[in-house]
């Protein structure tokens, strides 16, 4: 298997390791907290050999791969869409007559989804899929509201994309990553509603207070409108 | 119910199932023996939920971590609750802002009171001796702020409510590695979510406040300074955390921090004609913060 140039910063647990034996992943996890030590197994050094990378297509679909590189894969195909959409703003009317706060703040949402798109491409390396071709023909970038309007619907599907992903991700380095970045997104949500409503900043929260959390099947059932490819998620995170 | 019959059952399956229910050896001992008499007056009330709690639910860890995000959240519902009584806002919309977010932090308070009960836990109450937002500890030292609620100080209590908000979002992702693969990290995630857009609107009303280019919504440095000129009582909030646990020092830098999973984020910004800001790679990435640096934080406001 490549070798992808992320590092993780810990080594992994004994849990980690015994996820690749023969011991049921979720009853294991409910017993054993954080820092289990079973008998006296010893840490052989193991590493994500399970995690694939992705398989050449065979039906047309751009394979996300499998494990936690299946979801680093789907991160970075929201995050190349959000690029996408910004590096266009960037060059339509809207943005070049825009006032100066609404300037910044689409200049600073281009800069952090390119970063976060480029990161991801170096963090896979070898395991990263392709650049997708995107479709933004339904986008008018010389209006106002339709640059907008997507915005905030491509910010809120990343947000909720991340917190139905989370949970899928068996490296903690990775948990991380996926972290420091959702609340990136959280806060370019908030600021693009507050352009188009002040106030609606966190108008998606439920009774509870909570942000949604899409599944992936859900998240690209919604992007697949804007992308060229259809991708192939069925092994994300498994 | 043959508890002993289960018992034996359970054992072969797992060697260590009487640690597993209570560690405390001699309790458990009464049912490792294999003579047919056993008490009835020694047979755990709570039988099934010990087991339950042993190997179904959630784990000792994720209880801790609930616990902990509700004694955070305790305190800013309380803040919230405060801003909004005092009614300093000074327009209509930012009443508006200080009332959705007292009544998102209620909302998470009673979900992770409602979610802990659940999985056998016991709630995290309210600080008994309440909270005061000066810093002066219920008047056991200096204050470090002025008082937030009081009449002329709506830039403290916005200053305040920066920091807190953003202190809950480095505290949650801190926390996230312990509710690894679990419906307790979606839940986190999903609290998670919501304390930074509280965050970025807290860091908007404070360029409305002053008509200011700063703060942005985002987090910009590793000091109180360079996040809208926030005092330096704030720099806690935004510098280098901890180790914790497995959890190495280098896993809480400073929001200065660029490297992310060992790849350097400076530049990357520069592609397609455009030239990233100077701060958009560190405002790319929040940082985590572990446990002890945050509750030393929230310490400030706590009355002992």
């Amino acid at each position: 298997m490549a070798h992808t140039p992320l590092l993780p910063d810990t080594e992994p647990t004994i849990a980690d390791c015994l996820l690749k034996a023969s011991v049921d992943r979720r009853s294991f996890l409910r017993y054993t907290g954080s820092a289990a030590v079973v008998g006296g197994l010893l840490l052989a050094g193991c590493k994500d050999d399970d995690d694939d990378a992705p398989a050449p297509a065979t039906d047309g679909r751009v394979n996300l791969g499998s494990g936690d590189i299946g979801v680093l894969n789907y991160a970075y195909a929201l995050e190349q869409l959000e690029a996408a959409f910004y590096e266009e703003v960037l060059k339509g009317s809207y943005y070049s007559s825009a006032s100066s706060a609404e300037k910044s703040i689409f200049k600073d949402l281009r800069d952090h989804e390119v970063i976060h798109r480029e990161f991801f491409k170096r963090a896979l390396g070898s395991n990263a899929i392709g650049s997708l071709g995107v479709n933004f023909s339904s986008i008018n970038f010389n209006d106002r509201t339709s640059v907008i309007d997507t915005a905030i619907a491509f910010e809120d599907l990343g947000v909720s994309a991340y917190n139905g992903a989370g949970k899928l991700i068996r490296d903690t380095t990775y948990l991380l990553l996926a972290g420091k970045i959702v609340s990136v997104e959280a806060r370019h949500a908030a600021a693009v509603r507050d352009l188009k409503s002040n106030g609606s900043f966190a108008a998606t929260t439920d009774m509870n207070g909570l942000d949604p959390a899409r599944t992936v099947a859900q998240v690209l059932d919604i992007a697949k409108t804007y992308l060229t490819s259809t991708l192939n998620a069925d092994n994300v995170g498994k | 119910m043959n508890i002993l019959h289960i018992l034996q059952q359970i054992g072969q399956a797992d060697p260590e199932v009487f640690d597993r229910l209570d560690s405390r050896r001699a309790a458990m001992r009464q049912f490792s023996s294999l003579g047919k008499k056993v008490a009835v007056a020694a047979v755990p009330l709570a039988f099934g939920t010990m087991i339950q709690k042993a190997y179904g639910g959630v784990n000792e860890s994720a209880l801790l971590v609930l616990n902990y995000a509700l004694s955070l959240e305790h305190l800013e519902a309380d803040f919230y609750t405060r801003a909004v009584n005092a009614n300093n806002a000074p327009t209509p919309a930012a009443l508006a802002a200080l009332t959705k977010i007292r009544d998102d932090e209620r909302a998470h308070v009673t979900f992770l009171q409602n979610a802990i009960r659940s999985a056998g836990g016991t709630p995290a109450a309210a600080n008994a001796n309440g909270y005061d937002f000066t810093g002066a500890l219920g008047g056991n030292r200096t204050a470090l702020f002025p008082n937030p609620f009081a009449a002329g100080n709506y830039g403290t209590l916005l200053a305040i409510a920066q920091a807190l908000e953003d202190t809950g979002v480095r505290a949650y992702k801190g926390r996230a590695p312990e509710l690894k693969q679990t419906d307790y990290l979606a839940a986190a995630l999903q609290i998670h979510s919501v304390e930074a857009r509280h965050a970025a609107h807290i860091r908007s009303m404070r360029r409305a406040l002053i008509g200011a280019t700063e703060p942005k919504s985002w987090v910009q440095g590793a000091t109180g300074a360079t996040n809208g000129s926030l005092p330096a009582e704030t720099d806690a909030v935004y510098g280098m955390g901890a180790a914790f646990e497995a959890l190495p020092a280098s896993t809480f830098p400073a929001e200065t921090n660029t490297v992310q999973g060992g790849v350097e984020t400076r530049g990357l910004g520069n592609v397609n004609g455009q030239t990233e800001g100077a701060n958009a790679a560190a405002e790319s990435f929040d940082e985590a913060l572990d446990k002890n640096t945050v509750l030393a934080i929230a310490g400030n406001f706590i009355v002992p």
